[in-house]
């Protein structure tokens, strides 16, 4: 089965989004640092990326989502939000942005299982 | 060359659009006054007998041309003189006006009977005039050296060192005036023309400073707005963070991952998470306000009424169905004119009204979604027939924070920050809001809401202003 990266600041995010990737089988392996998730993704090798945008760190998500790329890790990453739709500004995917997909806080377990899945389907 | 500028007016434009708008007004009175003087000349020879003599006709018309030669050339030139202190520049201009306009007053005064002539009120007139712009050293040494000029020439008159050019024609017996006289006149024109000079000086220095604090203030109040938007939402952000993660965790137990849960409890827990949504239902309008108050307008593109309109009926169907509601739209537009506006704003404040309308009408009622043309405006009209707005409360719905009294005992939730964002986006898009209730639809029991939304066409907006992504993403 799939192992799956979660960084996230918020320790209860972690938790429910463990609980529920770990309901349908996956593996899970966790930080709640940019700094340690950077360490965890290049020693476990998962192959998804959950990744929260981390506004309050001097290094967030984007940040890192970035450093990914630009070390030739291509590892899908599914990038948690909590401002995106609220204030009309839809992130897109890019160069800056080097994600594959967004999920938006509060996170359904459902949404979060179908965009997993996908991700994990087209790699 | 002397620097005429007050030191807090270097850099302030407004001081130097004023001076110049002021330059223009002079010029352009100095045409009227030049127009004046031509009919004094041709009125008095004309019709009521001045009699002036052929010296006076000529003076007066060699001093007319010669007023509107210099304006001709003042007026061509002002648009080449700058706004800086250090050159020539526009205050200077309005001192080389003021001294040619006092000379031309010198010779007019002494062609036209020098004490005995009426046209010396014109002094104080120039000398109020000259105030309102130039600095307060400067006038007090014109005034002074036209009030010193003129009273040589009243006194030399006296000892008949200079010729008097009477108007003959207005005065019956030939006036004389003995040395008391002559006196107390220049010492009435001394002061007068002083008191003058300093009440509009003042007046105006005081006007320009008060104009120029309030622009400063006006400029601090937004700078303090930007600040307390950007705080509200640093700090509405944090808020949500612990709220997602309890909603999470909610989720979490209810979808039944953490195994199955006691029904009394499952309820409890139903209940929480309708609260928690609820809260964040808030703080997302509190952040859409914040950044709407950010941000003049995020993005301008030309909006498809009818599929915004879809969009929405396709995500509330849902609820209307649950309760039974009646919820349909109808199109009356004759022609499809486009407006155009931020296409998420305006869905969700046209969201905004409809989710009030289906939440405050009971089962098996109606709302329904009218696109009209009225008048220059796309109307969006949504009414219900649920429990409606008291009369006396209409004008307050739009407050940010303000519930309506008969909802508070009709259901719990609702934050009241709705309707006020849409006041909010409505009026960014130049557009209006207007409230009716009852509405058309409603009767006695149910008399309904009537929200419209009105957005111009763009030949009514004037001006559009976008803002680049780049100011978007700040604050995010």
């Amino acid at each position: 089965m799939a192992l799956i990266a979660i960084i996230d600041d918020d320790l209860d995010i972690i938790e429910a989004s463990t609980l529920v990737l770990k309901s349908k089988g996956y593996e899970i392996v966790t930080a709640s640092n940019p700094e340690d998730g950077y360490k965890t993704v290049l020693e476990k090798h998962p192959d998804l990326i959950i990744l929260d945008v981390m506004m309050d760190e001097p290094d967030d998500g984007f940040f890192l989502a970035q450093k990914f790329r630009k070390n030739d890790i291509t590892t899908p990453i599914l990038m948690y939000t909590s401002v995106s739709k609220t204030i009309g500004f839809e992130y897109g995917a890019g160069d800056m942005v080097p994600v594959d997909d967004f999920v938006e806080k509060p996170i359904s377990p459902d949404e979060l299982i179908e965009k997993v899945e996908n991700l994990l389907k087209e790699k | 060359m002397i620097i005429l500028v007050p030191s807090w007016a270097h850099n302030y434009d407004e001081f130097w659009q004023a001076i110049r708008r002021r330059n223009l007004w002079f010029i352009k009175l100095r045409y009227t006054f030049a127009a004046l003087l031509l009919m004094f000349l041709l009125s008095g020879e004309y019709i009521l007998n001045f009699n002036f003599t052929s010296t006076q006709i000529q003076a007066i018309l060699i001093i007319n041309a010669g007023i509107l030669l210099y304006n001709v050339i003042i007026h061509t030139a002002r648009k080449h003189v700058v706004s800086k202190p250090g050159k020539f520049n526009a205050l200077h201009l309005s001192l080389v006006q003021s001294l040619l306009d006092l000379t031309s007053l010198l010779f007019l005064i002494y062609f036209t009977g020098t004490i005995n002539s009426p046209l010396y009120m014109f002094f104080i007139f120039q000398m109020i005039i000259g105030s309102l712009i130039l600095p307060g050293y400067v006038v007090y040494t014109v005034a002074a050296l036209f009030a010193a000029i003129f009273s040589l020439m009243i006194i030399m008159q006296y000892f008949e060192l200079l010729h008097s050019h009477l108007i003959a024609g207005i005065y019956l017996v030939q006036p004389t005036h003995n040395l008391s006289y002559v006196i107390l006149f220049i010492l009435v024109f001394v002061s007068l023309t002083f008191v003058s000079v300093y009440l509009a000086n003042s007046i105006a220095r005081r006007l320009y400073k008060r104009e120029q604090e309030a622009r400063e203030r006006l400029e601090a109040l937004n700078q303090a707005e930007i600040a307390k938007q950007k705080y509200i939402m640093g700090v509405v952000h944090e808020i949500k963070s612990p709220i997602t993660a309890v909603q999470s965790l909610l989720d979490l137990i209810l979808n039944k991952y953490v195994g199955p849960v006691d029904k009394a409890i499952e309820d409890k827990l139903s209940r929480a998470r309708i609260r928690t949504d609820e809260s964040l239902h808030l703080i997302n309008n509190i952040l859409r306000i914040s950044k709407l108050k950010l941000l003049n307008i995020t993005t301008t593109e030309e909006l498809d009424i009818i599929e915004i309109v879809q969009t929405i009926m396709d995500t509330r169907n849902e609820t209307a169905k649950a309760k039974n509601i009646d919820f349909t739209y109808t199109d009356n537009r004759k022609s499809k004119k486009v407006v155009s506006g931020d296409r998420i704003l305006i869905e969700l404040a046209i969201s905004n009204v409809v989710s009030n309308a289906l939440k405050y009408t009971n089962e098996n009622g109606t709302v329904i979604i009218e696109i009209n043309d009225s008048d220059g405006f796309l109307e969006i009209e949504i009414s219900d027939n649920g429990i409606g707005i008291p009369p006396n409360e209409l004008n307050t719905i739009f407050e940010q924070f303000y519930r309506a009294s008969n909802i508070k005992k009709f259901k719990s939730e609702g934050s009241g920050l709705g309707l006020s964002l849409v006041k909010e986006v409505v009026e960014r898009h130049a557009g209006k809001v207007e409230v009716k209730s009852p509405s058309k639809i409603g009767n006695r029991k149910q008399p309904g809401t009537t929200i419209m939304i009105k957005i111009p066409y763009p030949e009514r907006v004037k001006k559009f202003k976008k803002v680049s992504t780049d100011t978007l993403s700040q604050g995010i």
